[in-house]
């Protein structure tokens, strides 16, 4: 058990990381990373023959977040909804946005993403996970996970060209 | 090779095989607007990554830590330990027995170098009769020692401790802890993320028969 909590306490960052990017709030990331962190500690299973046991950390959370999506009834925003806020309500500030305003323009961005497109864009660009360790965490196909991929970077791509995030 | 966004987001996330890669990288030194493409879509990794890494450098919040920073083991502390050892003994025992236990006699050096010896007064050995009377009732099982059937008792004050390593976990035997036909033999204390729990109590009825 303390090999585990000693894995787990090495990666807190990056799974709080991914837990804030799913959630789109740094509270209930954390929340969401504290239930996983308990459910992982309090599996009464050997975890020894665990190949990646990163990548097991991450399934976990993935899932844990779409049990509490289930439960609560949480619905992503409609990208179209979401362009027409940003024209509406962006027309001149871009070229003033400073890193962080850009950073919070980004997750806005990210947020506006459908659960499954942006827990794949989340591991593959944030984490950095290979299409492979995805497919594990997601548990989906490898061509579902380039095919979501490429989806959500096609949409962010759509969402930034209207909102002249590049310009910046 | 024909260049599409799949194989683009496969070159960016280092993706494509040795093969691949060399002739992405021949067509892209050719076609300005794949390579526009390619940077484009870096760049925005980049801006991405950077967005959410500013959490990577926060402190771990305090409950993380509470759950995952392994405290002081119990072994650790029991074995080093002396006369000190006793109270925590007494209080772990209490916590167990729901009432507090005193010593009237200590003679021990560490645990791994003798057994420690004590005696409980009086009022200490009714509450442990009282909780084996409740135990004795609950659950039983029979071994054979020294060739003398004798009734021997293990309850797991808490079956579901689900945290039984050895290395959270003190066995500690007694020597001379008896009251009236009862021996205790045996106890196992365990540290589940800070909480001492007593996990196993053995005890037999009657004195111990020398084999």
């Amino acid at each position: 058990m303390s090999s585990i909590k000693k894995k787990l306490l090495e990666m807190v960052p990056q799974l709080r990381r991914y837990a804030y990017g799913l959630t789109g709030s740094i509270d209930k990331g954390d929340d969401l990373l504290q239930d996983s962190i308990v459910k992982i500690l309090s599996m009464n299973k050997d975890m020894n023959h665990i190949e990646n046991l990163g990548a097991y950390f991450y399934k976990i959370i993935s899932n844990d977040w779409k049990d509490k999506l289930k439960k609560r009834n949480i619905e992503s925003l409609d990208i179209d909804n979401f362009s027409n806020t940003l024209q509406s309500n962006n027309n001149d500030i871009v070229e003033e946005i400073d890193l962080k305003r850009k950073n919070k323009k980004i997750h806005e961005l990210i947020n506006q993403l459908t659960d499954n497109l942006k827990s794949t864009f989340l591991l593959a660009t944030i984490e950095e996970k290979s299409y492979k360790e995805i497919s594990e965490i997601l548990e989906v196909p490898l061509g579902t996970v380039m095919s979501r991929l490429n989806e959500a970077r096609k949409k962010l791509k759509d969402l930034i060209n209207k909102d002249g995030l590049n310009e910046n | 090779m024909k260049i599409d966004d799949l194989i683009i987001n496969s070159y960016v996330d280092g993706e494509l095989s040795e093969q691949e890669l060399k002739e992405f990288d021949a067509i892209m030194n050719v076609d300005v607007e794949i390579r526009q493409k390619v940077q484009d879509l870096m760049k925005f990794n980049q801006d991405a990554k950077e967005a959410y890494d500013e959490i990577i450098t926060d402190d771990i919040p305090s409950s993380m830590k509470e759950l995952l920073i392994e405290k002081e083991s119990i072994w650790k502390r029991v074995s080093n330990l002396k006369i000190g050892i006793f109270p925590t003994i007494g209080s772990i025992l209490a916590a167990s027995l729901g009432s507090v236990l005193t010593f009237n006699s200590i003679q021990m050096a560490s645990v791994d170098e003798k057994r420690p010896e004590l005696m409980l007064e009086e009022p200490s050995k009714n509450l442990i009769v009282q909780e084996i009377e409740k135990i004795t009732g609950e659950s039983e099982d029979f071994i054979v020692l020294s060739g003398i059937f004798e009734k021997r008792i293990v309850y797991s004050i808490k079956s579901e401790f689900i945290n039984n390593s050895k290395e959270n976990c003190v066995n500690i035997e007694f020597e001379n802890l008896n009251y009236q036909d009862l021996t205790i033999t045996e106890a196992v204390i365990c540290d589940q993320d800070g909480l001492e729990r007593i996990v196993k109590l053995s005890f037999i009825k009657g004195p111990i028969q020398d084999i």
